[in-house]
């Protein structure tokens, strides 16, 4: 971009336009940018809103709808369903992830690596796994259905079990951060104070992983009260919000109330999201600069307990994801149980077959690549090059909003936006782009505070030196930020192919016969009751993250000891 | 399928006219040109219309393949600037709607004569509509979850509601499925409304699980999830051929049935070539091409035996007053909602 400017003679006007003329390509990326969240974020948004407060003649009406939906305790029961059994999912999360962060922060039991491993394996699998290995499990015909002591795994009871499975990895790694940021010398100093192993746990321990708890709980519950995936499989006649609006968009085509339905998932969602953000501002760092790691000393008692506990949690977590694979191998459970590869057939059960797995490595690819190019030279834009500052606040903004945002949200307000006859941009509805679209904007946030933080370790004086040294800004990017932050990069790269191939909502509502994906192509064979075909498929998209995250695993080794180096003491 | 209510939302669904791009890309109207929306199965459609193009090989086929309601809703939204000339596959109850709003053209095939009465539309001189198949309403048992549980298979409707089938049943959710619906009006035609309804609050005790698709209880009946699922034959069949311990039971009261049928749309650009279309949908030939994907098909005599079907099913068919249907729909769905809807947690 920026390099036919060096070709210049250097004379000194043409210095000036040279710099100026960057400046001006920068100011116009940036804008771009602010174009893609308006086109890709807000103006659907706004559209899903707006559709929220007119009736069904598109006549403005106030809070009506909403009045109407909580007067109806036929219809409203479904939000409260959705809030309790978010809330007992959340508390009961957060203390298994609670317990577990301990055991692998503050204990010397063996086989840390394994369990933290084993823990976050859920990242990699679509939430609708867990539900299916359920249904093998404790379903009416399931191996272990009496230890449910009669009661039936078709609603509250397999949403729990399913929701915590899917949140644990999230909840722990939040928790576990907290605790691993105590400083040892607060330890030391209740010791010295004369306290005994509960009293540190309550005046030191406790109160350190305050924030990470509360961090914890509303991330946990965002993430479970606009989770699709296990409700879906296993909700029964149970529903919550997300079938709710599932079924009232896909099946009977009731967009009015499907608004309604949305913004009530968004609400508690976004709610959370600011509760957090407020948590996050009033926290004090306990971690500063001369703090020294926590190393735990040692208790056999602690330890085998620690061991036990989390002997127990990781053997549940793998059964789930054996039992889906078993599940993709049978030949027809549950009366055949011989082992075939039949489920594997998709064509015979779904007319897009295998089609949905390609869709989805396609679409996973693209996200990765585009999401990786746009996350971060918009984080560069915005922490780095000249622009307005309101312009540059609010981006900043909105690359915060999809944290709130549930997909399924994000995918019904594009349905309004680029469905609408007058949507000049209406042509990419029903195509991979408005996929990819999608999925790049609902998992934006996360990459781009990763790029963000790289990117504000290096010094700025760097484009500061450059320009001294009439380095345009773009080459100062590409020679040296870039390659500092290649390891970054990759990881936002992994980070986007994962979450593309796993996820499910917005997708659901934007495919159509050509794109169908894997992940919608699961919805679609429960829909059916084909259960094997949906362990299968579930099986393969597990298969691919993980072959994703090895890869990434790899090639940062190599990575970082061709790049890093610098960031190594010298001797 | 979901009609009526598409009709009340459909400036949120315009959806369709932008899509539209892809078929207005060649402007419509050549002499030969046939712009054809189906709601038929991906491979019903590639059959029939290959046979169609060997006769008439000078007509090229544009083609919209859709489920029902989005097809429906595509043709809404195109009211006022058709571009489809003719529509395949689509539910009777939504061809009512589109023939109430002036949407159809009427057209008498040739070979009318040949189509059972059920399946042609009889309002006016010339059918607005003309049926192609049929499926119907129909049980899907779990022979040895049954066994194990000691109860028999039901024969009737009104078996379901014994004590002994508590918790067992399965049934699709009528406000996502056209299989729960059709059930349900089915049950109001065989017994009466206030009849069927109170039925049903007797069946409401013994369901497990209402469902979001139509084909789902009978699967979920073959892997013994349910014992009993309330659906239609297709998905039953298949179980068993897979080797599932299933039977299919067509109710001793009757079975209530939907028809998929053709109709050409007023202001069809290419009304000729779309008579045409009409024409082979109807004849003995298409007939057969329609009777390897429904065991039910509108032309008299073509009945070919499909492995497993359950036997009994045309005689056991109740007359569906498909303007009854379409006219009460919304409200029968509302009142199911209102008294089931809010089933909070399976029995």
């Amino acid at each position: 971009m920026a390099t036919p400017a060096t070709d210049l003679p250097a004379s000194k006007p043409s210095v000036r336009v040279r710099q100026s003329g960057e400046e001006i390509v920068l100011r116009l990326c940036l804008a771009a940018l602010g174009l893609f969240f308006a086109v890709g974020l807000l103006l659907p948004v706004y559209m899903l809103l707006s559709k929220g407060v007119q009736d069904a003649d598109g006549q403005f009406v106030g809070l009506a709808n909403f009045y109407a939906y909580f007067a109806e305790p036929g219809v409203s029961v479904v939000f409260w369903n959705s809030m309790r059994i978010s809330t007992i999912s959340t508390l009961l999360t957060l203390l298994l992830a609670g317990i577990y962060a301990f055991a692998l922060t503050h204990s010397r039991m063996p086989g840390q690596g394994l369990f933290r491993a084993v823990a976050l394996v859920p990242l990699l699998t679509p939430s609708l796994l867990p539900g299916i290995a359920l249904i093998y499990l404790f379903g009416n015909q399931g191996f272990f259905r009496g230890a449910l002591f009669g009661h039936s795994l078709y609603g509250p009871v397999g949403i729990v079990i399913g929701e915590v499975f899917f949140a644990f990895p999230a909840a722990l790694m939040i928790v576990m951060t907290s605790l691993l940021t105590i400083d040892r010398r607060l330890y030391e100093a209740a010791k010295a104070l004369g306290a005994g192993r509960l009293r540190s746990f309550l005046t030191v321990t406790l109160p350190a992983m305050r924030f990470g708890l509360g961090a914890a709980f509303f991330a946990t519950f965002t993430k479970i009260f606009t989770d699709f995936g296990v409700p879906v499989v296993v909700g029964g006649s149970y529903s919550v919000l997300a079938t709710d609006l599932y079924q009232k968009v896909i099946g009977g085509f009731d967009f009015q109330t499907g608004a309604v339905v949305g913004i009530l998932l968004f609400v508690p969602a976004a709610i959370a999201f600011l509760a957090s953000q407020v948590l996050q501002r009033s926290k004090v760092d306990g971690f500063g600069g001369r703090a020294i790691a926590y190393v735990p000393d040692r208790n056999r008692g602690r330890d085998l307990a620690c061991f036990i506990f989390c002997g127990v949690v990781a053997a549940a977590i793998a059964s789930v994801l054996i039992m889906a694979f078993l599940g993709s191998l049978f030949k027809l459970w549950p009366y055949n149980l011989s082992l075939s590869l039949v489920s594997y057939n998709f064509s015979e059960y779904e007319p897009s077959g295998w089609g949905a797995y390609r869709n989805s490595l396609e679409l996973s690819c693209a996200v990765a690549v585009l999401g990786t190019a746009i996350v971060f030279f918009g984080a560069y834009l915005l922490d780095r090059a000249p622009g307005v500052g309101w312009l540059r606040s609010a981006i900043n903004f909105c690359c915060m909003i999809p944290l709130a945002m549930p997909g399924m949200v994000l995918g019904l307000s594009y349905i309004f936006f680029f469905n609408s006859p007058s949507n000049p941009l209406g042509a990419i509805y029903g195509t991979m782009s408005i996929l990819v679209l999608s999925t790049v904007i609902h998992l934006y946030t996360v990459p781009h505070l990763t790029a963000l933080t790289a990117l504000r370790q290096i010094d700025t004086d760097l484009e500061a030196v450059g320009t001294s040294l009439k380095v345009p800004r773009l080459t100062t990017l590409r020679k040296v930020i870039v390659p500092v932050c290649l390891p970054t990069i990759l990881r936002i790269a992994s980070y986007l192919f994962m979450n593309a191939m796993t996820t499910i909502s917005a997708l659901v509502f934007l495919y159509s016969a050509d794109t169908k994906v894997a992940t919608v192509s699961i919805v679609l064979l429960n829909d059916n009751a084909m259960l094997g075909p949906a362990a299968a498929m579930s099986v393969l998209i597990v298969a691919t993250s993980s072959v994703v995250v090895g890869l990434q695993w790899l090639l940062m080794r190599g990575l970082l000891r061709k790049t890093q180096d610098w960031r190594r003491p010298t001797a | 399928m979901t009609l009526l209510r598409v009709r009340k939302h459909i400036q949120a669904v315009c959806a369709a006219l932008t899509l539209a791009g892809a078929l207005a890309s060649g402007p419509a109207a050549q002499a030969e040109d046939l712009t054809v929306y189906s709601a038929l199965a991906k491979e019903h459609f590639a059959e029939l219309i290959a046979a169609f193009q060997k006769k008439e090989p000078d007509i090229k086929i544009n083609q919209l393949i859709d489920s029902n309601g989005p097809v429906m809703a595509r043709l809404l939204a195109e009211k006022d600037n058709p571009r489809a000339d003719i529509i395949l596959g689509a539910s009777v109850p939504g061809l009512v709607m589109l023939q109430e709003k002036d949407m159809l053209m009427p057209y008498a095939p040739a070979g009318l004569d040949q189509i059972k009465d059920r399946f042609y539309d009889r309002k006016g001189d010339k059918p607005s509509w003309v049926g192609t198949d049929a499926w119907a309403s129909a049980l899907c048992f779990n022979k040895a979850e049954g066994a194990g549980k000691g109860v028999d298979e039901p024969k009737s409707w009104k078996d379901l509601i014994k004590p002994e089938y508590k918790g067992m049943i399965v049934m699709p959710n009528p406000n996502s499925s056209a299989t729960g619906l059709l059930a349900i009006v089915g049950w109001m035609k065989i017994f009466g409304e206030d009849e069927a309804w109170k039925y049903m609050d007797a069946l409401h005790e013994n369901v497990a699980q209402y469902v979001h698709s139509g084909s789902k209880p009978c699967r979920m009946a073959a892997t013994g999830e349910a014992v009993i699922g309330i659906a239609y034959p297709a998905p039953g069949v298949k179980a068993i051929n897979d080797g599932a311990p299933l039977s299919i039971v067509i109710p001793s009261e009757g079975v209530g049935s939907e028809v998929e049928g053709v109709a050409i749309l007023a202001g069809a650009h290419n009304a000729d070539a779309a008579r045409k279309l009409a024409d082979f949908a109807a004849s003995q030939e298409g007939n057969e091409i329609h009777n390897k994907y429904y065991a039910l098909v509108a032309r008299k005599g073509v009945a070919t035996d499909v492995p497993n079907y359950p036997k009994g099913e045309e005689a056991a068919l109740v007359d569906m007053d498909f303007y009854w249907v379409a006219a009460n729909r919304d409200r029968i769905l509302a009142e199911w909602q209102k008294r089931y809807g809010a089933k909070d947690a399976p029995k």
